[in-house]
């Protein structure tokens, strides 16, 4: 399988690269991907239907316990197999359905990527690579929605189809390494066998992974948005492969999170059911066709996900047949609506007429699937169906009562659906063009398929049986084209019959939804808050951006300022409370602290430059006069030289510098700063007073100044003898230094010259 | 009589050769009217002696074990080899996807050329110092080198600007580094990292002395700044965008050599025993650098300052791993070394495209280049994916390693924001690998010489080949440091 999943790596990348030789080829070379996919699945199939998974094991990075981990069992079979035979079909299909372009290549690659991707997070037993492709679907999906790149508007679909699931991927990611950390396994077939107690966040994080990508209600909005991509894609993805990714991870997952936690299998339901019913609702108001089948495929991902992830026997095995089922009738579908847009240029129910009439095998292919859809009898939809409610029968009257109405819903969206494909236009209507080839036999092959199994479907029995044992261990259920006089069969034809009752009366729906949309369109809806969201989230960081990151340097170095002193105070005002306030030096002390003081304030407020000069050199003589005032009157000569030069240098400079400063802004904030930073160093100086209690440094080197280093000036002996390595090292320093002056100065003063 | 330290020639071999590269080509520039064309023969003649510096080193270490000498201020060990070798890679990489900007400065290429040596000599010594001052002084010439190179460039205002930022900002982190050496001496009456241990392992407690916890603040603070760790980061942006591209890549790559190098020796040795007081505010700054900058990066228009605030997390990622104390350090090690690569030849591409001497690269410009370069465009999404941190690259192995060493180093939240921030942060790498092939547009069509396609051509075969086939460097690092 590894193989298979690097394969659709190659190619993608292989058309990318070749994007402008390669033109009409790419899809041909792109099918290789998912023929390859139905190859193995069809070599390995004997195997594992019979019950040993195949298992690929790579060693990888020993050294930090990396290895890549596959397993297909039944139930990733299932997956691979839908993924390659739903893939290859839908390959074909774009090769006709796309004009020659120069970003085809582009789609055609994204499409195998999106292949491969998930292959891998079906057959990935690692929750580190399930996680990684579960992303790689997400950003191949990004680039299919996006594909139009000249439309805003699916440009905005696919940032909110990847933000939701990719957010949502988080969460799940999250989860999964919670779980690996209660379970101390990374392998999915470690922790279903023994499952991890204890870990109920890591199980809730998961569920909203899966959730978000499932489109379950309330994150379903970026489905219907989705939408904005090619129909091959949202065929593909958005239908039959992508959008189950959350239904398999439940599946794979409930029984073992079932098993730990209490509120798994309720609140799985309630999202199930929330999910079913408001897309259901929902796809009973759209217009378009495409829109319309979104928000079918939104209620049927509900009830895929309710099933899947009930952790029940019975119910897993209808799941694995729906997802089988509709797998097929709704990628036919998508198809099919793709083909009547082609020859008719909409896809707006109100203006179609006449594409029956004119395109009969479209027609044929339509009404099958959707047969199937509606679980009318002898398609496979119906097969599926059955052993869906046989199974909830068990469970309950409440609990299926629940997805009958729901089937309900769906009956009169298949019955809406037709009418407005096939019947009369209410609008202008439009005219319809011939079409032919993959266009219209791709989807008639795979509406075929569903009517074949719907027929016979002992084909699929032995994969469907080992998929529902694989995560469940038992294969409750059976497959069969009529069930005999069962309960379940009664809910379902009951529901059959009550939906096309709806369906005869289209305009008494209309009127319903209408006035219930009065209602509830009032309210939040998913689009919003996803708006509100992101427009909260970028403003923030634009206004963060603005504040922190606004290019001033007064801002950088107060933001560096308060860091340094939040992180140096904390342990030195514990400090300060047994701190002796240092003795009175001499009386002479006094004027020339009042000398520096005043210098320095002074300093604040001139705005004259040459003053401020002056009294920073006040500052540094006053400084000087206490160092002579203590006894160190070496130092207070080096000071007063270094100050003098300093003067000068100034002096210097000023004639090329404007007289005045500019306007000083005094903000609150700049003055806390100042005070803030003040403050600390006045503590740190008061600290570091007090707090000596090893001799000095300066007694050894006095004493041994003279017998080691045989030098009279100790300074000279300290710098040249003692420390003679770091003089070195700062006489590098400075030589680096004035070699950078020189590199900067030299060449503008020649230039000045010339 | 004082005692004569014991010199050891070998154990600044590379920093010597690197020296005598600088000084050649100074006297080259100025004496020699064809400098340009002695150049590069000097520069690979330099870059191959310090390469021989480094076996010397490697083969003493392997015969005699670990030394240290000039009286207790430089050990000679593999891990500081190590070190070396990495920033050894950065200069020649630089080099190569940078020698159009050094040839365009004309008469200055020379004084560009030994600059970026000498950077290279200062952040050399602090992978080899075990004593404050000596990490100091490089600290100093690395970085006082750096400064230079940001100004170098051709005259312009966001160029001048950034340059003066960093000086400024940079002098600023110095001092307070300084700052912190002086109290640290005053608390511990120590300036070697061997007497700090001594000091600290007597008695495990001894952060009571708040002085001494506040020398050791700043110290970390110096650092942190020079790795661009949040909240210390604030240069990082305008200095990425304004500086000449030809060099910001290395200039960014070895500050952070430098400075991770010193700040994984501090949790080794001479703060090991106190590593559990360090271990929060160190992991809290981690934290904060990987979200603040994975948040602003999502933003940000312009290429340059994308690749400023992603290195801005990236630092985050690596003290992760200092973080853990000494047990990350293969870890660290690796990471380091396979983001800065990734780093300077990110930039080469920048440069390629943008003229070297640019500032800013606004994404718009990337729009089609899939189509213009193919080669670059492969190029910069394999580096961007290794930033990311995607499999199949060197970014995904050295993350996993110092995601799963933190974990089990008791820092699992840390490791939770890290995997999260990391996530989000293909949101903005992937927006220019979008702009590249799923975009149109008509900006310039860059020419690739043969340098920088080597240059580029080698970092990539390192990122993808370490992406798949780990295990022999990573061997050979856990050998060289167990």
């Amino acid at each position: 399988m590894l193989s298979i999943i690097l394969l659709h790596g190659l190619l993608a990348l292989g058309i990318l690269s070749a994007r402008r030789f390669i033109g009409r080829y790419a899809f041909p070379v792109a099918v290789i991907g998912p023929l390859a996919t139905i190859g193995w699945a069809i070599w390995r199939a004997p195997g594992i239907v019979d019950g040993t998974p195949r298992v690929e094991r790579l060693e990888w990075v020993p050294g930090l316990d990396l290895s890549v981990e596959l397993l297909v069992d039944g139930y990733a079979l299932l997956f691979v197999a839908l993924v390659g035979v739903v893939g290859a079909a839908i390959f074909f299909y774009s090769a006709a359905y796309f004009r020659p372009g120069p970003r085809v290549p582009l789609f055609a690659a994204s499409m195998v990527a999106f292949a491969g991707a998930m292959l891998g997070i079906v057959t990935s037993d690692h929750l580190l690579s399930v996680f990684i492709f579960w992303e790689l679907t997400t950003i191949t999906s990004y680039l299919l929605v996006g594909y139009d790149d000249r439309s805003a508007k699916a440009r905005s679909a696919a940032l909110h189809a990847a933000m939701v699931t990719g957010a949502g991927g988080l969460a799940m990611l999250g989860g999964f390494v919670l779980l690996a950390d209660a379970g101390n396994s990374w392998l999915i077939s470690d922790l279903v066998a023994n499952p991890p107690g204890g870990a109920g966040l890591a199980w809730l994080l998961v569920l909203i992974g899966a959730a978000s990508k499932s489109a379950q209600a309330p994150l379903h909005g970026w489905l219907p948005g989705a939408m904005a991509a090619p129909t091959p894609a949202s065929a593909f993805l958005h239908s039959a492969t992508m959008v189950k990714a959350g239904v398999f991870l439940v599946g794979r997952l409930s029984p073992a999170a079932t098993a730990e936690t209490d509120w798994w299998w309720p609140v799985v339901l309630t999202i199930g059911v929330a999910t079913m019913l408001v897309g259901g609702w929902q796809a009973l108001r759209q217009t378009d066709l495409k829109l319309l089948l979104a928000y079918g495929t939104v209620s049927q991902l509900g009830f895929l996900f309710l099933l899947a992830g009930s952790g029940i026997p019975a119910l897993a095995y209808g799941a694995v047949a729906l997802v089988l089922a509709h797998g097929l009738f709704k990628s036919a579908l998508f198809l099919a609506v793709g083909a009547i847009d082609s020859a008719t240029g909409t896809r707006d129910i109100r203006r179609l007429e006449g594409v029956g009439r004119s395109l009969p095998w479209v027609f044929a292919t339509t009404v099958t699937a959707a047969a199937s859809m509606a679980a009318v009898p002898a398609t496979f939809g119906f097969v599926a169906k059955e052993a869906a409610f046989d199974g909830l029968v068990g469970e309950g009257t409440g609990l299926v009562a629940i997805v009958a109405l729901a089937s309900v819903l769906t009956v009169a969206y298949t019955g809406r659906f037709l009418l407005g494909a096939f019947g009369p236009a209410t609008d202008e209507p439009t005219g319809v063009d011939q079409i032919g080839g993959w266009k219209v036999w791709v989807p008639f092959g795979l509406a075929g398929a569903g009517l074949v199994l719907g027929l016979v479907p002992g084909l699929v029995k032995p994969l469907v049986e080992s998929a529902a044992v694989a995560i469940s261990g038992d294969a409750a259920g059976k497959l069969v084209v009529w069930p005999g006089l069962v309960p379940a069969l009664g809910w379902s034809l009951g529901s059959l019959a009550v939906g096309l009752s709806l369906v005869a009366v289209p305009r008494a729906v209309d009127a319903v939804t209408a006035a219930v949309a009065t209602v509830t369109d009032r309210g939040p809806s998913t689009e919003g808050a996803f708006r509100a969201g992101l427009t909260g989230l970028l403003g923030g960081a634009d206004r963060l951006t603005a504040t922190f990151q606004s290019g001033s340097l007064p801002t950088y170095l107060a933001t560096i300022a308060l860091a340094v002193v939040a992180a140096g105070s904390i342990p030195l005002l514990g400090e300060l409370g047994g701190v002796e306030l240092p003795s009175l030096g001499p009386a002479i002390e006094i004027p020339l602290a009042l000398v520096v003081s005043i210098s320095a304030i002074g300093l604040l407020l001139t705005r004259r430059r040459f003053a401020a000069v002056i009294l920073l050199g006040g500052v540094g003589y006053g400084i000087a006069g206490i160092y002579a005032a203590n006894g160190g009157p070496d130092l207070s000569l080096t000071q007063i030289l270094v100050e003098t030069l300093a003067i000068a240098l100034f002096a210097l400079v000023l004639r090329n510098l404007p007289a005045d400063f500019d306007r000083a802004r005094a903000s609150i904030g700049r003055i806390l700063t100042s005070v803030a930073v003040a403050g600390f160093v006045f503590v740190a100086g008061l600290v570091a007073v007090d707090s000596r209690t090893a001799p000095s440094v300066a007694e050894y080197y006095v004493e041994e100044s003279l017998p080691s280093a045989a030098g009279k000036n100790v300074v000279n002996v300290i710098l040249v003898d003692f420390r003679a390595m770091d003089t070195l090292g700062e006489i590098t320093v400075l030589a680096v230094a004035t070699l950078g002056v020189a590199a900067l100065v030299l060449p503008l003063l020649r230039r000045k010259q010339s | 009589m004082v005692e004569t330290p014991e010199i050891s020639l070998v154990a600044i071999l590379p920093e010597l050769a690197l020296t005598v590269g600088a000084v050649v080509v100074l006297m080259v520039a100025v004496s020699s009217r064809r400098a340009a064309t002695y150049l590069p023969w000097i520069a690979g003649l330099t870059v191959a002696a310090t390469g021989a510096g480094l076996i010397a080193q490697y083969n003493d270490v392997a015969a005699n074990g670990f030394s240290v000498s000039y009286a207790g201020m430089i050990v000679l060990d593999n891990q500081g080899i190590v070190i070396r070798t990495v920033m050894l890679a950065a200069i020649a990489v630089a080099l190569l996807v940078g020698w159009r900007y050094v040839t365009g400065l004309g008469t200055r290429g020379g004084e560009a050329l030994s600059l970026v040596f000498l950077s290279a000599v200062g952040f050399m010594l602090m992978a080899s110092s075990i004593h404050f001052m000596l990490l100091f002084l490089g600290l100093e010439v690395g970085s006082i080198s750096l400064y230079v190179l940001a100004a170098l460039g051709q005259r312009a205002k966001r160029a001048d600007e950034a340059a003066m930022k960093y000086f400024l900002l940079g002098s600023v982190a110095s001092a307070i580094f300084l700052y912190g050496v002086a109290l640290l001496y005053a608390g511990t009456g120590s300036l070697t990292y061997l007497g700090v241990f001594e000091f600290f392992s007597g008695d495990t407690l001894v952060f009571s002395d708040g002085l001494l916890s506040a020398g050791v603040a700043l110290l970390f603070v110096g650092l942190l700044f020079k790795i661009a760790a949040a909240p210390f980061h604030s240069w990082a942006p305008d200095v990425y965008q304004g500086a000449p591209a030809g060099i910001v890549g290395y200039m960014g790559a070895a500050a952070k050599i430098g400075a991770i190098a010193a700040l994984l020796r501090f949790v080794q040795v001479p703060f090991q025993s106190v590593i559990e007081s360090i271990q929060v505010p160190l992991a809290a700054v981690a934290a904060f650098s990987v979200v603040l900058g994975t948040l602003y990066a999502i933003v940000q228009q312009d290429l340059r300052r994308v690749l400023a605030y992603s290195g801005v997390s990236h630092a985050g990622f690596l003290l992760m791993g200092i973080a853990t104390g000494g047990v990350a350090e293969v870890q660290v090690l690796f990471y380091l070394a396979t983001y800065v690569l990734v780093l300077v030849g990110a930039f080469g591409i920048v440069s390629l495209l943008e003229g070297s001497g640019s500032a800013g690269s606004p994404i718009e410009n990337w729009k089609g280049l899939g189509r213009r370069s193919p080669f670059l465009a492969w190029s910069l999404t394999v580096f961007m994916l290794g930033m990311a941190g995607m499999p199949a690259t060197a970014g995904f192995i050295g993350k996993f390693g110092i995601f799963t060493r933190a974990w089990s180093g008791d820092l699992e939240w840390l490791v939770i924001v890290g995997l999260l921030a990391s996530v989000a942060a293909f949101f903005f790498y992937l927006r220019v690998v979008v702009a590249m092939f799923f975009e149109d547009g008509d900006g310039k069509t860059p020419k690739l010489g043969w340098p920088a396609g080597i240059g580029i051509g080698l970092t990539l075969v390192i990122t993808v080949g370490l992406g798949l086939y780990p295990t022999p460097l990573l061997d050979v690092l856990t050998a060289a440091l167990g």
